[in-house]
């Protein structure tokens, strides 16, 4: 309690609790003056004497006080105003220190907030820390899910509160206006109960319960207006029936982004044990933990492998965090930018420490007076540390605001992939995290400069003059440090550009410009006699188009990197690992696709219509060079029905063709093997035609979806584009890392270019009068330019040296990551020895000029 | 024994407040007064001292103090016991009976 009254009175009644101290006193000594004349005194003496018993008035008061308020606070608070006093007297160095603060804290600040919400935050559910994803395997082959073995799943593994498999499915909303395409979540299992959240409107749909559907509060809103009476209303969804019973409340949204969620179809969640394509989600029983859970999947699937071994053998099942399951894909590039702005704001700290330094040498003077006045060393240290915490501090206050514009620009340039990235927010997390960085930046600066400043005796310091030109190790030190994390920055910089260069120059195979894609897709129940004749017949209307000179159908567009590949195996061959586990593209075509792209077949024939005994299939140049080197690929056999039942019979692919090679993404440098597949051997409900055009784009897009209309007029059509925009798209994501990190590089650059300056400006200032002796006594003006650009030059090679050094590994490791080799990085150096070395030439050449040109007469008379 | 002479002093100074307190509400100089009379001037309250203490014990929430005039009609404060401070008062005249008697023994006064 009382500790409260004092806070109280340090903050606010500083002035009210002297004052009341000095009215106390001033009544007990007229009391005691009063007494002593009654007693017969004359009034000057009784005043006297009242003081004499009375005591030091100045001493009492300051006991006083201190009894009332909290002494150190006070000490602080008036240290701080002295120490911001302090700042505002040198206004360069504070705006200078301010300004690269705060945009390092902002910087840092913004992206830890991406980091924070993508990677961090638990997901939007009631302990979400409980929820796992499952993988499973068969003869380590990744699967996924099955309705059955769920089933088995939830009803053997003791540790799981439930288990849910989804899958997703495009559906068509019709009788509302134009046709509108909507995602659907479909689940097995207890969804709601896994997943913790109820609908915030209406009820959760019965397992296995049909035409009951449940909307996303995003989808309420933008395809119904938030109609209250949502629930109850029928929805033709691809030509079922729906009633909603449900709507989700908005926090659900930021994690999922379907439209719709509904039990799958009761006659998919059957005991076949064939078909595998559910993505597994499961909830921990209080208690349990990972390794406690992937024990007993273990052992489950040890038995379930030998209960079934026809189509489970050699299964196995682990489980890890949902979170960290979602997120795989793009923790690496964030955390690796919030290490690079992470540097860049080391890099800025060492620049301010070594401003500060300069300070705190410029200011030994006023400290040794200070000091023999009888201030003790501590309180100087302290208001050094002030200093410094003001400067943390605001530079803090404004890199928040900093944060705030930095945050909307990342949302902009950062891919709409990645996952929650649209609720990345200001919040109170990340306005902490900047706090603590002010307050550590602020300490660290304050401390490193308070370390390196005054040490010598007072006695000396007086005695001296203001004119101290010893050099400390400290600043250089700092110099140093700058360097090299520029050049590991530059370094990481100049090798994710090189890769992202190295990953355009590859030839794309076709050519882009006058390729316009077209998107559709149904439902994945939908029978693939419907397929094959839709598909038929829209290739038959493009291809009438005017302006359309060839058209092809393919289940995945090229540079949209995929899901459809696997491993292979070659009759009578015993593939070594390496080319066991290379992951073969597999695309299901139509004849006119490579015509469309502008493929040629470099040997053997396009492949003709599957029949029931042989799938014929074309492969790529690629493919043939890796596993058919100096052979005739042609007449030879694969399949990738490496984990088949066994039993069945395998389905064999021969080989009847060789085309082109084709870029599948951007990422990948070097040609990945690929095969084609008639597209009426598979069966794939999304569909998607390019078509090769010579007219003007934006009428033949207008003809093609008239067209779509005739084919099926209730078919919404996904996506119509020319093919460009997706080369530009899937370019983005490197392109928009590549350029923060290069521009991080660039600052920290900046930065230790400027620390480098004011570092020999700072000791050619310093040393004017040696100089001016020794131009005086005859020496070339050139010989003390050399001087002084050597002697930046030594710090920068030491630097560079060092930070190549380090580089190294991490540019190897950084290699592996980009482009699963590792070239040798040797490139990236170079450059970054190049830049970096032009940058100190600049930066010491100006303080060297200065120096050259001192005239001897004007140094000597100065001081 | 880690006590110095300032600390028993100190004590003594809260242990005499307090009881001269005990009879009802006083302003400092009251306090200093009555101290003196009620031990026949044999102790003499080092005056400008009693201020810190009193605002020491008023922080430690023995006494509580108010602004009011006083029979000459002048403005002055007036400390006055709180419940922990009787219990204080109480606490504090055990030590001191214990004290007493301890250094009585020492000093050979029998009984």
């Amino acid at each position: 309690m009382s500790w409260i009254t004092r806070l109280k009175n340090t903050l606010l009644r500083r002035d009210g609790v002297g004052q009341e101290a000095d009215d106390e006193m001033a009544f007990h000594l007229e009391e005691r003056t009063r007494e002593n004349i009654t007693r017969g005194m004359t009034p000057a003496e009784a005043r006297r004497e009242a003081q004499m018993r009375f005591g030091s008035r100045s001493r009492i008061k300051e006991e006083t006080r201190e009894a009332d308020t909290v002494a150190w606070l006070e000490t602080l608070g008036r240290d701080a105003r002295i120490a911001m006093r302090g700042i505002t007297q040198r206004p360069g160095l504070a705006v200078t220190a301010i300004l690269s603060l705060s945009l390092g804290i902002g910087a840092t600040s913004a992206i830890f907030s991406v980091v924070d919400t993508v990677l961090l935050k638990p997901l939007p559910y009631p302990d979400a820390g409980n929820l796992v994803q499952i993988q499973e395997s068969i003869r380590g082959e990744k699967l996924g899910g099955n309705p059955a073995r769920r089933r088995d799943w939830q009803q053997q593994v003791t540790a799981l509160t439930g288990i849910i498999g989804l899958y997703g499915e495009g559906v068509v909303l019709t009788g509302r206006g134009e046709p509108r395409r909507l995602t659907m979540q479909r689940s097995v299992g207890p969804f709601f109960t896994v997943l913790g959240v109820p609908p915030a409107l209406g009820r959760p749909y019965r397992e296995g319960e049909e035409q009951a559907v449940v909307l996303s509060h995003k989808a309420w809103q933008t395809h119904f207006g938030g109609n209250p009476n949502i629930l109850g209303m029928s929805l033709n969804l691809s030509q079922a029936v729906f009633t909603v019973v449900g709507v989700m409340p908005p926090s659900f949204g930021d994690s999922t982004r379907a439209d719709l969620f509904a039990a799958a179809p009761p006659d998919l969640d059957s005991p076949r044990r064939t078909g595998n394509w559910l993505d597994l989600v499961a909830r921990l029983k209080p208690g349990q933990t990972i390794p406690s859970l992937n024990t007993q999947l273990t052992t489950v699937a040890r038995r379930l492998s030998e209960q079934y071994p026809a189509t489970e053998s050699a299964l196995t099942a682990y489980a890890r965090p949902l979170l960290e399951a979602t997120t795989t894909e793009a923790s690496q590039p964030l955390w690796l930018l919030l290490a690079t702005i992470g540097a860049v704001l080391l890099v800025v700290c060492a620049n301010i420490s070594s401003l500060l330094l300069v300070r705190a040498n410029e200011r030994q003077r006023e400290f040794a007076v200070r000091s023999a006045m009888g201030a003790e060393r501590f309180a100087l240290v302290r208001l050094q540390l002030l200093e410094s915490l003001w400067l943390g501090l605001i530079g803090g206050g404004i890199g928040v605001l900093v944060a705030y514009w930095g945050v909307e620009l990342l949302k902009y340039l950062l891919p709409a992939g990645l996952p929650r990235v649209e609720s990345v927010e200001l919040d109170g997390r990340v306005a902490l995290f900047a706090f603590g960085l002010a307050l550590i930046a602020g300490l660290v600066c304050g401390l490193l400069a308070a370390l390196g400043g005054a040490s010598r005796s007072t006695a000396n310091q007086l005695r001296d003059g203001a004119r101290t030109t010893r050099r400390t190790w400290l600043r250089p030190a700092f110099v140093m440090l700058q360097v090299v994390l520029s050049t590991l920055l530059l370094a990481g910089a100049a090798r994710f550009t090189e890769s992202l260069i190295a990953s355009v120059r590859i030839p794309l195979g076709f050519e882009p410009q006058g390729l316009i894609a077209l998107s559709y897709s149904f439902p994945w129940d939908t029978p693939g006699k419907k397929l094959k004749a839709t598909f038929d017949s829209s290739l038959e209307r493009f291809a009438a188009i005017p302006g359309v000179t060839a058209v092809g159908f393919v289940d995945r567009l090229p540079l949209q990197g995929g899901t459809q590949s696997g491993h292979i195996e070659i009759p009578g061959r015993d593939l070594v690992p390496a080319l066991r586990d290379v992951s073969v593209s597999h695309r299901a075509i139509s004849d006119g696709y490579f015509a469309a792209l502008g493929l040629p077949l470099q040997a053997g024939r396009m492949f003709l219509p599957a029949t029931k005994d042989s799938v014929e299939t074309v492969v790529n140049t690629a493919f043939a060079k890796l596993y058919f080197p100096g052979e005739d690929p042609i007449g030879r056999k694969f399949t990738f029905d490496r984990k088949r039942p066994a039993g069945k019979p395998i389905e064999w692919l021969t080989i009847v063709g060789v085309v082109a090679d084709l870029r599948q993404n951007l990422r990948q440098t070097r040609q990945a093997p690929e095969a084609f597949v008639p597209y009426a051997s598979t069966y794939w409900p999304q569909a998607n035609f390019v078509l090769r055009t010579n007219g003007d784009p934006a009428t033949i897009m207008a003809a093609a979806r008239q067209q779509m209309l005739s084919v099926d007029p209730l078919m919404p059509i996904e996506s119509l584009r020319p093919l460009t925009d997706d080369l530009r798209e899937a370019a983005s994501q490197t392109r928009t890392i590549a350029g923060l990190l290069g521009g991080f590089a660039l600052t920290a650059l900046l930065v230790a270019a400027i620390g480098l300056y004011g570092l020999l400006a700072g000791e050619v200032t310093a040393q004017r009068r040696e100089i001016g002796i020794r131009l005086a006594l005859g020496a070339e003006p050139s010989a003390v330019l050399t001087s002084v650009v050597r002697r930046g030059l030594v710090l920068v090679v030491a630097g560079l040296a060092l930070g190549l050094g380090l580089s190294y590994p991490a540019l190897r490791w950084l290699a592996s990551q980009l482009t699963g080799t590792t070239d040798s990085p040797w490139n990236a150096a170079l450059l970054t020895a190049a830049l970096m070395l032009m940058v100190a030439l600049v930066s010491s050449l100006l303080p060297a000029r200065r120096a050259s040109r001192v005239d001897p007469a004007i140094a000597l008379r100065h001081e | 024994m880690r006590a110095s002479r300032q600390d028993i002093l100190q004590g003594t100074l809260t242990l005499l407040v307090l009881q001269t307190l005990g009879s009802g509400e006083k302003h400092g100089y009251a306090i200093a007064q009555t101290i003196e009379q009620v031990s026949n001037e044999l102790l003499r309250v080092e005056e400008g001292s009693l201020y810190p203490a009193l605002h020491r014990m008023e922080q430690d929430g023995w006494i509580q103090s108010e602004w009011k005039l006083t029979e000459t009609n002048r403005k002055a404060r007036f400390y006055s016991l709180t419940a922990g401070g009787r219990a204080r008062l109480q606490q504090e005249t055990e030590n001191w009976e214990r004290l007493k008697a301890g250094v009585g023994l020492v000093l050979g006064w029998a009984q």
